[in-house]
């Protein structure tokens, strides 16, 4: 991207500002809740167990 | 060029952050993104290529570990954060490489496996379309001859073509593309069930497998695993226009993991049916001379448009990441130059089919290892946390400059990950460790990478370097709405 072109980096501002600011708290803008997470890491847990019971 | 089209041209190269209104896809739109995705044609030359090592079930299973593995910890490195905050997944990135850092993986790893998957698809169109010019002309193409590397070279010429006109042409062509490998996926189930029975198919042997049977098992998952990670160089980039974090984290996993799957299981059963890992040459005896040269035509249509696709992702990383010098280059040129080194591959056409495993493995050693070094950084580290407007500071002026624009921490890290998979297993050798039987490469080198970042930025990162004590952007601003003096200031 070309900041140095002021329109460009108006346009940027304008759109930090309004991520960072209009949209604070928006949901949008959540963290991955731990649930998800963890079903992430049950995925990844349960596969690995297949794996190793496969090759052993 | 005009102002105006300065902020058109950024708008449509992604380089600026995505606002509420314009985040347009919902669970089921980017289901349909993922599956549409997932569905191309190297899924079955994947699943043809597991048919070398294993049989089907022993090659189900490889598939089903090696992609839950990898496309769960894929997502949680690309789309998860680039999710969150609308910005494109290489700028994330400034955050865990910095400036230079970022520019430096883009213009190596990326580049590098990405100009191998435009290398194989043009050469699987050079192929197809010979195959089609065997059966409805009764020529007798060399599928690694000259006619097959012009072919390929055509391929590369329309692919550019479509993308010199933008993105609005790739996206139409998707629209025929996704749907129509969707259908021919089924067909080709159909086909194959009327073919062979699912008793045959649960006994055919591998087609040219190793001679330790768990030694071919173990390549088999670290090949899907290196699949799976494959997919990370495009994920963020696409997470940025979802609604929610669960409509960019599950329909990507539905996609990727699910309909990849179905793909690269109908491409394991005709090649263990019909002896060849190749679509290319298994379509007409499985379909028959006019449904097999339809649906190699339609391979061959679908070859472009993936090609075009990943080009127009990988050329955004690269005018992303190559600063002020690329951001000068005209988008033509830009694409053109990218395609330079593929062209020359097609005149190799044996090679990338020949040396697939090893691509993927090499592209899987360096993939595995970024990702497990974003995630211990985003997750672990940052606590999910960025401040946007430093991922767009002047260099440095940004707290994610680290030292001289590189996180040494982190691209440490990746070497050691790296290193980790080599002695493992060797990409170049296909040579394996005494562990690698049981843990894979990409698995450990992921682990590796992860732990070695988390203790190499404790160590070098001190004193504020790297932003890793300021508070996000988001937490800021949250704080200031609730702080009615601190907003009317602001």
């Amino acid at each position: 991207m070309d900041a140095h072109d002021t329109q460009v980096q108006a346009e940027l501002e304008r759109r930090t500002t309004v991520i960072t600011r209009d949209e604070a708290g928006d949901p949008v803008h959540a963290a991955l809740p731990g649930t998800d997470l963890a079903w992430l890491v049950g995925i990844v847990l349960a596969a690995v167990v297949c794996g190793l019971l496969a090759s052993v | 060029m005009a102002a105006a089209e300065d902020v058109a041209r950024e708008a449509t190269f992604g380089s600026l952050p995505v606002t509420r209104e314009e985040r347009v896809w919902g669970f089921a739109d980017f289901t349909w993104v993922n599956v549409g995705l997932a569905i191309a044609t190297w899924a079955f030359l994947v699943g043809g290529s597991t048919a070398l090592l294993v049989g089907f079930r022993q090659g189900l299973l490889a598939m089903l570990i090696g992609n839950a593995i990898a496309v769960v910890v894929m997502l949680a490195a690309s789309v998860v954060s680039s999710q969150r905050y609308g910005i494109e997944q290489y700028t994330v990135l400034r955050s865990v490489f910095g400036f230079g850092g970022v520019a430096l993986m883009v213009l190596t790893v990326v580049l590098f496996t990405e100009m191998g998957w435009s290398a194989l698809l043009s050469v699987m169109f050079g192929r197809a379309t010979a195959q089609v010019s065997n059966q409805v002309l009764g020529t007798s193409l060399d599928p690694s001859g000259l006619v097959v590397t012009a072919l390929s070279l055509v391929a590369i010429v329309v692919a550019y073509v479509v993308l010199a006109k933008g993105p609005l042409t790739i996206r139409f062509l998707n629209r025929i593309v996704a749907p129509g490998l969707a259908i021919l996926t089924v067909g080709m189930i159909v086909v194959l069930l009327t073919q062979t029975s699912v008793g045959e198919l649960m006994d055919a042997g591998p087609l040219d497998p190793f001679g330790d049977p768990r030694l071919n098992f173990a390549v088999a998952v670290e090949f899907n695993l290196g699949v799976g990670f494959s997919w990370w160089p495009v994920m963020g980039s696409l997470a940025r226009l979802t609604t929610s974090p669960r409509a960019a984290l599950w329909p990507a996993f539905i996609g990727l993991f699910g309909a990849t799957i179905v793909a690269q299981v109908v491409g394991m059963a005709a090649a263990l049916t019909l002896g060849d890992s190749d679509p290319t040459v298994w379509m007409v005896p499985l379909g028959g001379a006019w449904l097999g040269v339809a649906a190699l035509l339609f391979i061959a249509f679908a070859n472009l448009t993936s090609l075009a696709s990943i080009v127009y992702s990988t050329c955004l990383a690269i005018r992303q990441a190559g600063g002020s010098v690329l951001a000068r280059v005209r988008w033509e040129r830009l694409c053109a130059g990218f395609f330079v080194l593929p062209a020359v591959l097609t005149f190799f056409p044996d090679l990338m089919y020949d040396r697939f495993l090893v691509f993927v493995s090499w592209s899987g050693a360096f993939l595995a290892s970024i990702c497990g070094v974003v995630i211990a950084d985003y997750f672990v580290l940052r606590r999910q946390r960025l401040a946007v407007p430093q991922l767009y500071a002047h260099r440095s002026a940004s707290s994610y400059h680290f030292t001289g624009g590189f996180s040494v921490a982190a691209l440490m890290a990746t070497a050691l990950g790296t290193v980790t998979y080599a002695l493992l297993y060797n990409p170049q050798t296909l040579r394996t460790g005494a562990a690698f039987d049981y843990l894979t490469a990409s698995v450990p080198a992921a682990v590796v990478g992860a732990v070695a970042h988390l203790v190499l930025t404790r160590a070098l990162h001190r004193g504020g370097r790297g932003g890793y004590d300021e508070p996000s952007s988001l937490e800021e601003s949250a704080t200031a709405v609730t702080t009615p003096t601190t907003t009317k200031d602001a």
